[in-house]
């Protein structure tokens, strides 16, 4: 071993010790897991999760549905299981994409600063301070054929998911841009980025090839926490029947019945729930962790 | 600060203008138009009917040109009538506006009367069990889904244990006592999804300031743990507490739409989410500008009160 007190392997070595973020990594992946080989657990149960069965309707846990049944009948373990395929998905995705946004917006702003930085920034600032469930819901309720886009397309059973990936990403970028920016900002004083200037390198090398780099580990800590507020916000926006559109099952959308089936199957609202409380308080706790492996200093 | 103010005010402004336009837009292309809902409770009306009153109501206008009639209209203070509710838009939201105070205010207040003492100590004792406490609470806050919280508590306190009702209002005429039945589970769910956070914030500003110099001056003083956290202390740690209540402003008033909507609370985020749910364009429109204009409004706030609780702070130059 030459180096092996390299920055990686000392943020390694704090993160392992962080056993809260360590646990809630296992359980993330655990989770990926299962949501991944949900197929072969249809195949295990021998039905399938959209599988209609009303004379079946809300069983209690049994062998053949170790979680019991819905409302109409369809088995909760494998909805669940699909369910977080799609809100993993809808969070990673969504998560990458604004931190895209967010990124491209702060490193600009922040790298040329003076009037460039000034605009963004308050035009940032005006997001923030906008009402974003209620916009989050009017954009979710438009309807896409008025806005001239192939009907075959608008019906389709996907096209709720890539709805609320955009959605999401379109009002989630601010916190990081400001963050980016707030970085870049003092990063572009730094020898290196004056040593590259020197030479006669591209603001496009720069702001790229020098100074994002640098940038990598905030990003990496900003997406991880994103994550978790994204499976939120699209559990929140199918609860109200504005995301994830039946039958493909989503967290959230699961819920949706429960308040009607209170007093008939209270147990029903517990386990959607369940899940997006554990999944989103791991990416949170798996986020700190990484913070504070990367960056030692912040906190206590 | 005179400058600034009148900057932000500009920009404000600006902010709104280009936001009436997009929420505009939006509306427009929502599920369905005003004449085919009317067109389909009406089967007597031709396609000449439809026509002309499409053309009476602007809609066979580009967006544009609608928009600007749209708000010619609103600065006379001619801002429509709810197809809901049958009633001009600023009879319902009134009502609305005042129900939604109740509720989050009552939130806010008992949220901030738990956090700050709940921040202090933990902060006056780093890594107690009550700092490690809060920051678990406040992780669990930021993670739970309102909605679900919300089910959860009613499956047990209503169902369950049959303790209280389910959501709505008290019914007209009813004693306080009553009243205050139907607001504890709303109110329990919106602070204990905040309660956290707001701790987590209160102990990070107390941690700060107890790290300054005039704090080891008042300890060397002589001045008791008490007196150097509840008097030195507090004064100063609560001004970035202040910041975000100011933040928290807008949101007192567009309410707690989730928590509003699963409680059937009649307060601006219900109206919000039934006026896009039920097509009442007006309403929605309105409903959404006023969510906007307040939020905008408790923005600006929080810089006024952050400039004028800390007199350190000058806002306005090297921006």
């Amino acid at each position: 071993m030459v180096n092996n007190n390299s920055p990686l392997v000392l943020a390694l070595r704090r993160f392992t010790r962080h056993k809260l973020a360590m646990t809630s990594g296992m359980v993330l992946l655990v989770m990926i897991l299962l949501a991944l080989c949900a197929p072969l657990f249809e195949i295990w149960l021998g039905v399938g999760a959209n599988d209609v069965n009303l004379l079946n309707r809300l069983q209690g846990p049994s062998l053949a549905h170790p979680l019991g049944t819905d409302e109409l009948g369809r088995d909760q373990f494998l909805r669940l299981l699909y369910g977080g395929r799609v809100s993993l998905f809808v969070g990673f995705t969504a998560a990458v994409f604004s931190v895209v946004i967010g990124t491209v917006i702060g490193l600009t702003a922040g790298y040329f600063g003076g009037r460039v930085d000034a605009f963004l920034m308050r035009m940032t600032d005006s997001f923030i301070a906008l009402p974003g469930l209620p916009l989050l819901i009017v954009i979710a309720a438009i309807d896409l054929s008025k806005l001239g886009l192939p009907d075959a397309w608008v019906q389709s059973e996907s096209v709720s998911l890539y709805r609320i990936v955009f959605i999401v990403a379109l009002l989630g970028w601010t916190g990081e841009a400001r963050l980016v920016r707030g970085a870049a900002l003092s990063l572009r004083e730094r020898e290196f980025v004056m040593a590259a200037k020197g030479a006669g390198a591209s603001h496009r090398h720069i702001m790229f090839h020098h100074i994002l780099p640098n940038l990598l580990s905030p990003i990496i800590v900003a997406v991880t926490l994103s994550i978790g507020g994204v499976i939120l916000v699209e559990s929140a926006l199918s609860f109200l029947g504005l995301g994830i559109q039946p039958p493909v099952a989503s967290w959230g959308n699961m819920l949706t019945n429960a308040q009607q089936l209170i007093w008939e199957a209270p147990m029903q609202a517990v386990y959607p729930g369940l899940m997006i409380f554990i999944t989103v308080i791991a990416f949170n706790f798996l986020g700190d962790g990484l913070q504070d492996a990367f960056d030692p200093k912040a906190e206590y | 600060m005179r400058q600034y103010l009148l900057a932000r005010s500009a920009q404000s402004l600006v902010v709104i203008l280009l936001m009436s336009f997009v929420i505009y837009g939006l509306i427009g292309l929502m599920p369905g138009d005003p004449i085919d809902i009317l067109a389909s409770e009406d089967p007597t009306m031709t396609p000449e009917d439809v026509a002309a009153l499409r053309a009476l109501y602007d809609l066979d206008l580009p967006v544009y040109e609608r928009y600007l009639n749209w708000l010619g209209r609103a600065f006379t203070g001619e801002l429509g009538y709810s197809r809901l509710f049958g009633q001009p838009v600023l009879d319902v939201l009134g009502p609305a506006l005042v129900s939604t105070l109740v509720l989050m205010g009552t939130a806010f207040i008992v949220a901030i009367a738990i956090a700050i003492p709940v921040g202090v100590l933990a902060a006056s004792k780093p890594r107690s069990a009550l700092d490690y406490g809060v920051n678990l609470f406040a992780f669990a806050g930021i993670s739970l889904p309102s909605f679900w919280l919300a089910l959860m508590l009613m499956t047990l306190l209503c169902v369950t244990l049959g303790w209280l009702p389910a959501g709505g209002t008290a019914p007209a005429g009813s004693g306080v006592l009553e009243q205050l039945r139907y607001m504890l589970l709303p109110v329990a769910t919106i602070v204990i999804v905040n309660v956290g956070s707001y701790s987590r914030f209160v102990r990070a500003s107390m941690l700060e300031v107890l790290r300054k110099d005039y704090i080891r001056t008042a300890r060397a003083k002589g001045a008791g743990q008490w007196r150097v956290v509840w008097r030195h202390g507090l004064r100063n740690g609560m001004i970035p507490v202040v910041t975000i209540l100011a933040l928290e402003f807008g949101s007192l008033f567009s309410g707690a739409l989730i928590v509003e909507t699963i409680f059937s609370w009649p307060g601006m985020g219900k109206l919000i989410f039934d006026s896009i749910m039920g097509n009442d364009f007006n309403l929605a429109l309105i409903a959404l500008l006023l969510a906007t204009v307040l939020t905008l409004l408790g923005n600006l706030l929080a810089d006024i009160c952050y400039a004028k609780l800390d007199p350190r702070i000058v806002i306005g130059e090297g921006r």
